[in-house]
């Protein structure tokens, strides 16, 4: 909803969810903790969108692909080495 | 933009170094199972795992003895760009190499589903976008 409406606060998102507000807030609190969305305070409401690229698991993939070059880099040290 | 970065520290000359990056038998000895390498701006690179999996691209600059580009994919994956580069040692004689993985092509993709749904944000994509409209 929040990609495709734009920022929402969470008593919008919990009327349209059919949850709680206070089910609403935990669950989006827990979203801005990995990464995915993003809190802005506007006058007494808060307001939460998508980080931008947040959607995709950029941090395995870095992870994942990190681990990869250590594996290659490890294999050109020993094979180049005097 | 995602991107991660490595380095090592080689123990040999830059030349040395520079073969084992450009060369289909020493690219197969640690990039990747099989390499084959067609080494130059829009030549092709096929790297085939011992488990039969396979990454494919096409290499997009070289700068001789310093720096190699190229794009690649696993079937159905995003493309991914890679940047090998070739660097003096700060210390003792050998060389190290940097390597930067990036993924140019998700955050474009992410700006353009969210423009498709929600208007123009503040991306480069809408920027320019709301130019070609005046």
């Amino acid at each position: 909803m929040i990609a495709s409406g734009g920022p929402a606060t969470p008593t919008e998102l919990s009327a349209d969810l059919g949850i709680t507000r206070q089910g609403a807030s935990k669950h989006l609190a827990s979203l801005v903790e990995a990464g995915i969305l993003d809190a802005e305070r506007s006058g007494r409401e808060v307001r939460y969108a998508l980080v931008r690229g947040g959607l995709q698991p950029g941090s395995e993939w870095l992870t994942q692909v990190g681990d990869q070059w250590d594996r290659r880099l490890d294999s050109l040290k020993r094979h180049v080495r005097r | 933009m995602e991107e991660m970065t490595r380095e090592v520290e080689l123990d040999c000359d830059p030349e040395r170094a520079w073969e084992a990056l450009t060369e289909e038998s020493e690219l197969s000895e640690w990039l990747g199972g099989e390499v084959e390498a067609d080494l130059k701006p829009g030549g092709g690179i096929t790297v085939r795992e011992e488990d039969g999996t396979e990454k494919s691209g096409f290499f997009e600059s070289i700068e001789e003895e310093r720096e190699i580009t190229f794009w690649w994919s696993a079937e159905d994956e995003e493309s991914t760009r890679v940047e090998l580069e070739l660097l003096p040692s700060v210390e003792g004689d050998g060389c190290v190499v940097r390597v930067t993985e990036s993924r140019p092509l998700i955050a474009l993709e992410t700006e353009l589903a969210e423009i498709a749904s929600s208007g123009p944000g503040n991306g480069p994509v809408a920027r320019a976008a709301s130019f070609a409209c005046v």
